[in-house]
């Protein structure tokens, strides 16, 4: 093969990898579940029931865009976010009660940068790919200070908008959704809206996730995936994730529970054991 | 040739490594005309599925906990005021209420599609 069609091959490779419409909460242009959109939407009452019935004002729920064995050891969910009890106004005008979602998503085209956005339980669940959702529950105090911090936007002090997949949590470089939820936590323990503070007593009281990454895939891994940045880390690569906050939280009393939600509809007999990784959604 | 195989082995090796272990994409993030039509089809689609389906908005909170940081006096007080309210508010196990309604964004995505410095 001439040596520019091999470069070319093999440029298509990673750029198609790069961009290849595999199940994951990223920057593609529609909702990537692969569930049926009236099953994405009984799976979210369905959580937002469970959490009212604990009495939840406040959760941590974290849901997975990639399916399990795509991820890494270790690693059951990609995306976590605060589901906030809130009153919340009906389009008729109407006053109740339900679950609001407050998120942080890297941008669509510059994925390297995020905002936080606040969107509804079937926002979350459009992004979930296997039916399951993890939950840790804070402790009535810790919800009472998350509570203030997120319906005051208090959390806005934290968000560091450089984006990086596997953000060191020791580092303030960069953040990603489960280290900004682990930076309001800790802001809500230490009760200070300092980062740098926030980053030193993490350092010594967080033990982050590690992920094995040979040097190939450190070397190589922005190339692939432009939203994995490996400067903020030094020898191994370590990362926030949900089991990492479920350990610090139940470690230093702030959480009251940990457990995992299964969707419903999985149980019911015309539900596929796995769907189409590639099947149209909505 | 083997060249090629090989950087296409390796390439392949490397996609399919999980490194990514947290992914704050958005789903919902997309072309405001194309979201919008979506989130109408979603909307009809649980509709038609018997499902109640709502736009919503949060109710705002007043008083900012910005205040107590900032040491703002005004901002103080009604950080207070709001502090005193959640101080009452019984945060334990009792369950609470949530509608029975889906809520759609009706405005999905609810969040700026463009960077901060595009058009």
């Amino acid at each position: 093969m001439p040596r520019q069609s091999a470069i070319a091959l093999t440029a298509l490779v990673l750029t198609g990898f790069a961009t290849a419409p595999v199940a994951e909460a990223g920057s593609g242009a529609l909702p990537i579940s692969p569930f049926a959109i009236e099953d994405s939407a009984d799976f979210s009452k369905q959580i937002e029931r469970e959490l009212a019935a604990r009495g939840a004002r406040v959760a941590l729920v974290f849901r997975s865009g990639r399916y399990r064995e795509d991820l890494p050891e270790g690693v059951r969910y990609t995306h976590g976010a605060f589901w906030v009890w809130s009153e919340i106004e009906l389009e008729d005008g109407s006053r109740t009660h339900g679950y609001a979602v407050h998120n942080l998503y890297h941008y669509a085209e510059d994925t390297r940068t995020s905002y936080l956005a606040q969107d509804w339980p079937l926002n979350f669940t459009r992004g979930d790919v296997i039916g399951e959702v993890g939950v840790i529950l804070p402790s009535p105090e810790m919800q009472r200070r998350l509570w203030m911090m997120l319906a005051t936007d208090a959390d806005d002090a934290l968000h560091q908008p450089d984006y990086s997949l596997i953000s060191n949590p020791h580092d303030a470089r960069y953040q990603n959704c489960n280290e900004y939820l682990l930076d309001v936590i800790a802001a809500a323990t230490w009760e200070t809206t300092d980062r740098d503070q926030i980053k030193a007593n993490l350092e010594t009281w967080f033990e982050p996730a590690p992920i094995r990454a040979g040097l190939f895939e450190r070397l190589f891994g922005p190339s692939v995936d432009e939203r994995i940045r490996m400067e903020d880390h030094r020898d191994a690569i370590r990362t926030t994730t949900f089991q990492s906050l479920a350990n610090f939280m139940t470690q230093h009393h702030l959480s009251a529970d940990t457990y995992e939600i299964r969707a419903a509809f999985l149980d019911r007999p015309d539900t596929p054991d796995r769907p189409d990784r590639h099947s149209p959604t909505g | 040739m083997r060249t090629l195989t090989l950087l296409t082995a390796l390439t392949l090796t490397l996609t399919q490594t999980p490194l990514a272990a947290a992914d704050s994409g958005n789903p919902a993030a997309r072309a405001s005309g194309e979201s919008a039509g979506a989130s109408v089809e979603a909307t009809a689609t649980l509709a038609s599925a018997g499902i109640t389906v709502t736009g919503a908005s949060v109710v705002a909170v007043t008083g900012s906990t910005a205040g107590v940081l900032t040491g703002n006096q005004e901002l103080v007080e009604t950080s207070l005021d709001f502090a005193a309210h959640m101080a009452s508010a019984p945060f334990g196990p009792e369950p609470l209420e949530v509608t029975d309604a889906v809520i759609v964004a009706d405005e999905a995505p609810a969040v700026p599609y463009t960077t901060p410095d595009g058009p």
